[in-house]
């Protein structure tokens, strides 16, 4: 069972669920689960887990490297990337592989194979784990924006494992396109406020255009506003669990603690919708 | 009148109030701004200032390739070549997911028959609207599985510069984009001030940092406003001490209150929202000393 | 137009709002509207329109930059060229001037033959 915890923006409260859940899970539940973090511009879960790390792998892309004494400077590879990356001047090519996308585009293309694709360390992915959990991170470099190879190299970790949560990037975009590529079902989470019902709105018009079967969770719920509930009601959208709004869970938080004990209900709603979710596939 | 000076509110993390903060400075402000809403991936900030979202043009931003069915003979060279399984065949032809297509060009080359084309991506709309003080706001929307390189930043941005040019207003505030990337950088060029918003929380100091490194190569004045204060003030004081460290200017410390959901549930500003109250009084109070400390430096 | 101090006989490109000479520096490189050639030795100049990388996602300053030493210039005069297309004029020798803004095409130009510009 593969499962996506996603939102429209951030701040939601995506991580806070993913790790108290995939903590509860492993730990309380004593069920073998795998959580990984595709938040790879900004990996946050780490910050609340206390595991042992496993192994660490160097993530890279191909790019193309100019081979000087190939070179018979026929100026074809000029304006052939789309991307700006090459540069032909009148005796060299400049390579800028941070605007490559890896097409292969003019490596292929050049006759003198004065182009190969060498790889380009892009980040670096962490396994760590603690009992029955096993949790890695993708961590893009510094500068470096290619998130959605990222994302798909962090994704092999949980190749085989039978029960995965993915944090996924906040938005609508590419990233998270990638993210919840493959995935059994989504858990959009949201808050109930008017940005909230916005952006909530926002990732349900994605996860249509995606086919991808989705229900919602609440997170810092209240009684005043009520307009999430009554779409959904209308759209005939599960809400599974609302997670309450209380200082206290707030400043743990804060302190980068975990606190599923306080909300082990609507935790235990999430379990058992996504149980129940598995006998349907 | 001299030069524009131009406001930039940015979060590394999302959830912090930035958007409350920029709408309510721009309250403040009245006539006498631009607005930008350059959070294009996610936008927001229209709930709390009502723009009549008119003057909508279309954008574009890179190119998609297109197979014409009529004359695809099935020969398959695109989808070897396709980095990106971008290409897929039906019963008639092959053709091309505009989702997954990035736009290399690849398959254009190696068609035998020319039947493909690269045509440009349409990606978004961008609005220039009246909102309910009176003054123009510029924003737009990004269409789902459109990525944000930073190019409908930059066009928000351009038409911000123009329209305060032309309008002759003294100030361009700036719902900045949330992240560290290409959309961040875009939301800064020109601006004279940045506001860092954020929160006690581990993740809100560890995010801050992150998003001043960034800024601090661009040597722009600067200033931070915590929101919910009092939730951890530990965290609160650890942020005061990094914020003295890099001399960024304390713009204000806002304690965790209700009215900021009361006020947002009525799509209002916090600044707008009316009660004798003395906890909103003195919240209203530090975002208008708060703004008038910023006006202050760029004097 | 200025007189030729020093003898430079070169081509030199300005980022340019507008085709003439009394038309605006733009303060881009990359994403500037379009480049004027001005030939110092014949005093003629030519417009070059950059709207392809005007519109570009990423990678606009290392086309330009590509652009220029196409065009055979020596000198670029701008507000700020950014770190790649940086990389891509230095690597053709082509000498850089920034920080020139509010001021006209032919302003610039006789403001660098009167050597009042600095690199």
């Amino acid at each position: 069972m593969k499962i996506a915890i996603a939102s429209g923006k951030g701040g939601t409260g995506k991580t806070t669920l993913s790790v108290n859940l995939s903590v509860m899970i492993s730990e309380k539940l004593n069920t073998e689960i795998t959580l990984i973090d595709l938040d790879v511009e900004e990996p946050n879960s780490k910050l609340f887990i206390e595991a042992e790390k496993q192994k660490e792998e160097i993530v890279n892309v191909m790019v193309p490297r100019w081979d000087k004494d190939l070179c018979d400077n026929c100026g074809k590879c000029k304006n052939i990337c789309e991307y700006n990356a090459l540069v032909g001047l009148k005796n060299s090519v400049m390579i800028f592989p941070e605007l490559c996308h890896n097409c292969y585009l003019c490596s292929d293309f050049c006759p003198q194979n004065a182009l190969p694709m060498v790889p380009m360390k892009i980040g670096v992915i962490t396994e760590y784990a603690k009992g029955k959990l096993k949790f890695a991170e993708g961590r893009l470099d510094v500068g470096i924006e290619q998130a959605v190879p990222m994302i798909k190299a962090t994704k092999k970790y949980a190749q085989g494992d039978s029960f995965v949560i993915f944090d996924s990037p906040p938005g609508t975009a590419h990233p998270v396109i990638e993210s919840v590529s493959g995935v059994d079902f989504v858990i959009l989470v949201t808050e109930p406020s008017p940005f909230g019902f916005n952006d909530l709105k926002l990732a349900i018009e994605t996860m249509r255009v995606l086919k991808k079967s989705f229900a919602v969770v609440i997170n810092r719920a209240n009684d005043e506003f009520k307009d999430i509930n009554e779409y959904c009601e209308k759209e005939k959208i599960d809400i599974i669990a609302e997670i309450p709004d209380k200082k206290e869970i707030a400043s743990m938080y804060s302190k980068g603690k975990l606190f599923y004990d306080e909300i082990s209900v609507p935790l235990m709603k999430i379990y058992d919708y996504i149980k129940g979710k598995k006998w349907e596939k | 009148m001299g030069k524009i000076k131009e406001v930039v509110i940015i979060s590394g993390k999302g959830g912090t109030g930035k958007t409350s903060v920029t709408a309510s400075f721009a309250v403040l402000e009245r006539e006498n701004c631009i607005v930008a809403d350059c959070d294009v991936d996610a936008a927001d900030m229209h709930l709390l200032l009502k723009p009549d979202f008119r003057n909508k043009k279309d954008f574009y931003s890179g190119k998609e390739a297109v197979i014409t069915p009529e004359l695809c003979i099935n020969c398959g060279k695109c989808e070897e070549v396709c980095r990106f399984d971008a290409i897929f065949q039906n019963e008639v032809s092959y053709y091309v997911d505009p989702l997954k297509c990035d736009g290399c060009k690849y398959c254009v080359y190696v068609c035998p028959v020319d039947a493909i084309e690269m045509k440009d991506r349409h990606s978004g709309y961008t609005y220039i609207s009246t909102i309910k003080t009176g003054a123009t706001m510029v924003h737009a929307e990004l269409k789902i599985g459109s990525d944000n390189s930073g190019k409908l930043v930059a066009e928000v941005k351009d038409l911000a510069k123009k329209s305060a040019k032309m309008l002759k207003k003294e100030y361009i505030i700036v719902d900045g984009s949330p992240g560290v990337g290409c959309p961040v950088l875009s939301s800064l060029s020109g601006a004279k001030f940045v506001v860092f918003v954020t929160e006690p929380t581990v993740s809100g100091l560890h995010d801050l940092k992150r998003v001043y490194e960034l800024v601090s190569k661009f040597k722009i004045k600067s200033g931070c406003i915590i929101n919910k204060a009092d939730l951890n003030r530990d965290m609160t004081e650890k942020i005061k001490e990094y914020l003295k460290a890099e001399n960024i200017k304390l713009l204000a410390t806002v304690p965790y209150s209700e009215y900021f959901k009361k006020s947002l549930r009525e799509h209002k500003t916090i600044v707008e929202y009316e009660g004798d109250d003395e906890e909103l009084q003195n919240i209203k109070l530090k975002i208008r000393n708060a703004w008038d400390k910023i006006k202050e430096v760029l004097k | 137009m200025g007189q030729n101090k020093g003898g430079f006989e070169m081509k030199m490109v300005i980022t340019a709002k507008g085709k003439d000479l009394k038309d605006m520096v733009d303060p881009r490189f990359g994403r500037a509207e379009g480049f004027i050639l001005y030939d110092t030795e014949t005093s003629e100049y030519s417009y070059h329109d950059n709207t392809e990388n005007k519109e570009a996602g990423h990678g606009a300053g290392t086309n330009a930059a590509q652009k220029v030493a196409d065009l055979g210039a020596e000198v670029v005069i701008t507000y700020h060229v950014g770190d790649k297309a940086q990389k891509v004029l230095d690597a053709q020798d082509i000498k850089v001037y920034q920080h020139v803004e509010n001021i006209t095409v032919e302003e610039a130009v006789n403001k660098f033959l009167n050597g009042e510009l600095e690199e």
